[in-house]
């Protein structure tokens, strides 16, 4: 604690000394947030769950920033002790990972210390914590971005990237220019806005491999386009990769590729997205050896839908770096209210279709008789394999009843080949339904009941979960979740997963605190996943943002 | 406008130096190196122990017996391998149904802290000793240039169905002290034919080497101290077990000493 009042002590006095010129910018201010998670880990012979040998767990951070004019200077504080389970435990202790130093005026910033920043789609690069997946990628280095032109954009960067409390071995060196072909031509008045981009980035890692000839310095290209007029829009980038043998792709020499594209119409209430995805090799990180979600570098979204309820999220599906073909569809349309089908408020409903595949590869012979080819296999650009990796249809309807009442179903099939994902279980396909009412009691009082099923029959067999959860806006809710695995084959394992949560908001400031069990499964946000073992016990969150 | 030029460059500049910072390897990677030679570091031969943690349904395991393959054809005898099945991958079911793993195996793997197979530990017992396949052959290259004084015989024998085991060990140079020494045992097992995930695929006639299948210590070692003539003796048998197959083992010993380095290795092969 010390440590940070002194930092920010002399960030203040530098910035008060230095640039105190600026009289229309004389008041500096202070920003920032705070979240404490923290919660106990008893036994519980019933669902496996572990106890913790510290009993409680804890997860904390602190950002504060301080802001003077064009510049702006902040730090975060960090307390793992220890980590909560299925949070690598490498995190395990306390620091101020994150320090930066930023200016910024009209044409140029630069930020010196540590940075998040994304090229494009993450194609290439993307740097961002996700602290529900014990993400952060942050760099330690410089950033600079350039505007010398209206509608030009540059960005160049060189840094190492965070490794828990430490740093990757490898140095990267990005560059990106974007350029908005409306503003820097001055065709405002052009329907069809055009925007193209490309980007370049390079890792740099010794090679001490006595067996294999490393390439020490690694290079990603992506270019990227897009098109928009009226409700009318494209987006769609590639990328290469040049030769990068690493941990993920088992020490695979070959070039790996990448395209995504997505069309979107909207017109009225009517509204529709296609996309598609194909790549082969294309993890990269700012480590050969790094696995799990260390040190990535890129960003390939997960072309399925992303799925809020529980159940409909069982069977999450993370994009697989070393090669897939995917494609997705959504369309929507809102009955219009006063209709025989839209009723009396309108009705949105919303069908979505994803399938991945697997590629087309064909294996290349082995050297001799432990040496596989250098480059694995061969497969050919936009070829698309046999399996079936995933697949989801569904359809939502979401409808206002009356004054006082809002309601959501949902209908969903997903299949999920764990066998080539996970290595075990096969092909899963699961049934889901949603439903989900609320019911506004009185001015400020409401009360939500949702109630989900999802029918298998492999796995852990039939699934059902039902949630009743009472706000009185803008302060108080409570909450009853009970997720019942009673279809499980082994009568021992059909269990309820109950949990009781309330919680409490006053402004900026809330606290939540909350006892029951978690099942064992997986959390995916945009395509990145991570384990969570099974747990029993006290939970407690507390935010503030000031 | 000046700023704005002198940025540009720099931009660009970066960008130059960013297009030529591609190492493209044309052709066959492989190093054609050996190292199989009996050199000596200290008084004694140095030999690498890397226990890899793996199981029978990890796709990418198989991989990893590859590698152990290259760095034993690169190495020789100076590394000696040892195959841990543990953990989620290693759970029986009706296409796997081989039980590999051990309570030593287990019990290890806790100690370690193993959550992603395969995995290879190499030069101490500790959590951060685990590597990613990855960095094993960089890390055996490094252990096998660590010198060592200790040496470690072993002689095995099979008498009225129970391997009968001795490991003499010796400081080649008493005047180095060693501390904090702990001795570990382990019977392995060689060319077992069994079901395997590999990439994807069944593989249900897989050979698995190196599979340990016995800890004659516990995962923690037996503590010991040098005697006067800086040496410590040590028996240990086992009966065979019914699905052993007694010509197809062999005993590994190795010695930690402060902070669980692992100071030397050795193997024996049953006769």
């Amino acid at each position: 604690m010390r440590k940070i009042v002194y930092s920010l002590a002399l960030v203040s006095i530098a910035f008060s000394s230095l640039f105190s010129q600026e009289e229309d910018e004389k008041k500096g201010h202070f920003s920032g947030n705070f979240q404490i998670d923290a919660q106990t880990y008893m036994e519980d012979t019933i669902t496996g769950a572990d106890k913790a040998p510290e009993i409680m767990l804890m997860n904390s951070y602190a950002n504060l920033r301080y802001t003077y004019g064009k510049l702006t200077a902040g730090l975060r504080f960090e307390s793992y002790l220890n980590t909560l389970q299925g949070i690598s435990n490498a995190y395990d202790g306390t620091g101020i990972p994150y320090k930066f130093f930023n200016y910024k005026s009209d044409e140029l910033e630069f930020t010196v210390g540590n940075f998040y920043e994304q090229f494009g789609s993450g194609m290439s690069l993307r740097a961002y914590e996700d602290k529900t997946l014990g993400i952060d990628n942050a760099f330690e280095g410089v950033l600079v971005r350039h505007n010398p032109h209206k509608g030009i954009y540059l960005k160049g960067l060189v840094g190492k990237q965070r490794l828990f409390f430490d740093l990757g071995p490898g140095i990267v060196r990005g560059a990106d220019a974007e350029i908005q072909l409306n503003e820097a031509f001055k065709l405002d008045s052009v329907e069809t806005q055009i925007t193209l981009g490309g980007s370049f980035v390079s890792r740099y890692q010794a090679d001490r491999n006595p067996i294999l000839k490393l390439p020490e310095n690694v290079a990603i290209m992506a270019t990227r386009l897009s098109v928009q007029r009226g409700g009318f829009s494209i987006v769609s980038e590639y990328g290469y990769k040049i030769n990068d043998p690493s941990a993920d792709n088992l020490n695979n020499y070959q070039p790996g590729q990448a395209i995504m594209s997505d069309i979107s119409f909207t017109k009225g209430t009517f509204g529709m997205v296609v996309g598609g995805k194909w790549l082969n090799n294309m993890s990269f990180r700012s480590s050969r050896s790094a696995q799990n979600n260390d040190l990535m570098l890129n960003y390939l979204p997960a072309i399925s839908k992303n799925h809020i309820y529980s159940l409909p999220a069982m069977y999450p599906y993370a994009t697989q770096l070393n090669g897939e073909a995917g494609i997705k569809a959504e369309i929507f349309y809102r009955l219009k209210p006063k209709t025989l089908l839209g009723g009396k408020y309108g009705t949105l409903i919303t069908l979505n279709y994803s399938r991945v595949q697997t590629i087309d590869t064909t294996n290349l012979p082995m050297l001799d008789s432990i040496r596989p080819h250098w480059n694995r296999y061969e497969t050919s650009f936009l070829s698309i394999g046999d399996e079936r990796l995933y697949e989801d249809i569904s359809i939502d309807i979401q409808k206002k009843l009356s004054k006082r009442v809002k309601s959501f179903f949902s209908l969903q099939y997903s299949a999920y080949n764990r066998q080539y994902i996970e290595g075990k279980d096969g092909m899963i396909e699961a049934f889901i339904f949603v439903g989900d009412m609320t019911f506004s009691l009185k001015p400020k009082h409401a009360l939500r009941a949702e109630l989900q099923f999802l029918s298998t029959k492999q796995d852990y067999g039939d699934w059902v979960t039902a949630a009743l959860e009472y706000t009185v806006s803008p302060h108080w809710f409570v909450a009853l979740v009970d997720q019942y695995n009673f279809g499980n084959s082994d009568s021992d394992k059909q269990l309820h997963y109950y949990m009781v949560r309330t919680g409490y908001t006053k402004g900026a400031n809330r606290i939540q605190i909350g006892y029951g069990r978690q099942r064992q499964g997986v959390i995916c946000i945009g395509g990145v996943c991570r384990m969570v073992p099974a747990s029993t016990g006290f939970n407690i969150s507390i935010s503030s943002t000031f | 406008m000046k700023t704005n030029t002198i940025l540009l460059t720099i931009l660009i500049a970066l960008l130059g130096i960013g297009f030529n910072a591609c190492d493209k390897i044309e052709g066959n990677p492989y190093e054609t190196i050996q190292d199989t030679g009996t050199t000596i570091d200290g008084d004694t031969v140095k030999r690498v122990l890397l226990i890899e943690f793996t199981g029978h349904r990890c796709t990418n395991c198989p991989q990893a017996h590859q590698q152990l393959q290259i760095l034993s054809e690169t190495y020789g005898e100076r590394i000696i391998p040892i195959a841990i099945h543990s953990g989620y991958y290693s759970d029986t079911t009706t296409t796997y149904p081989t039980n590999y793993t051990t309570p030593f195996g287990d019990n290890l793997t806790t100690l370690l802290n193993i959550d992603l197979y395969p995995r290879g530990v190499v030069g101490s017992l500790n959590k951060d000793a685990q590597k990613p396949l990855a960095e094993w052959a960089e890390a055996v290259a490094i252990e096998k240039d660590i010198p060592t004084t200790m040496a470690i015989n072993i002689e095995s024998s099979i008498e009225n169905n129970t391997v009968i085991s001795k490991a003499t060990i010796t400081n080649t140079k008493p005047e180095i002290a060693l501390n904090d020494l702990k001795l570990y045992a382990v019977l392995v097992e060689d060319s077992v034919v069994s079901a395997q995930l590999n990439n994807g695929q069944l593989i249900t006639d897989y050979v698995h080497n190196h599979v340990v299948r016995h800890g004659f210590t516990s995962h923690l070692g037996e503590p010991f101290v040098l005697n006067s003539e800086s040496k410590f003796i040590y028996n240990f048998p086992v009966a065979i077990h019914s699905s052993w197959r007694a010509k197809k083992l062999s005993v590994v010993v190795f010695v930690t000493s402060e902070e669980n380095k692992i100071i030397q290795a050795a193997y024996k092969h049953i006769e």
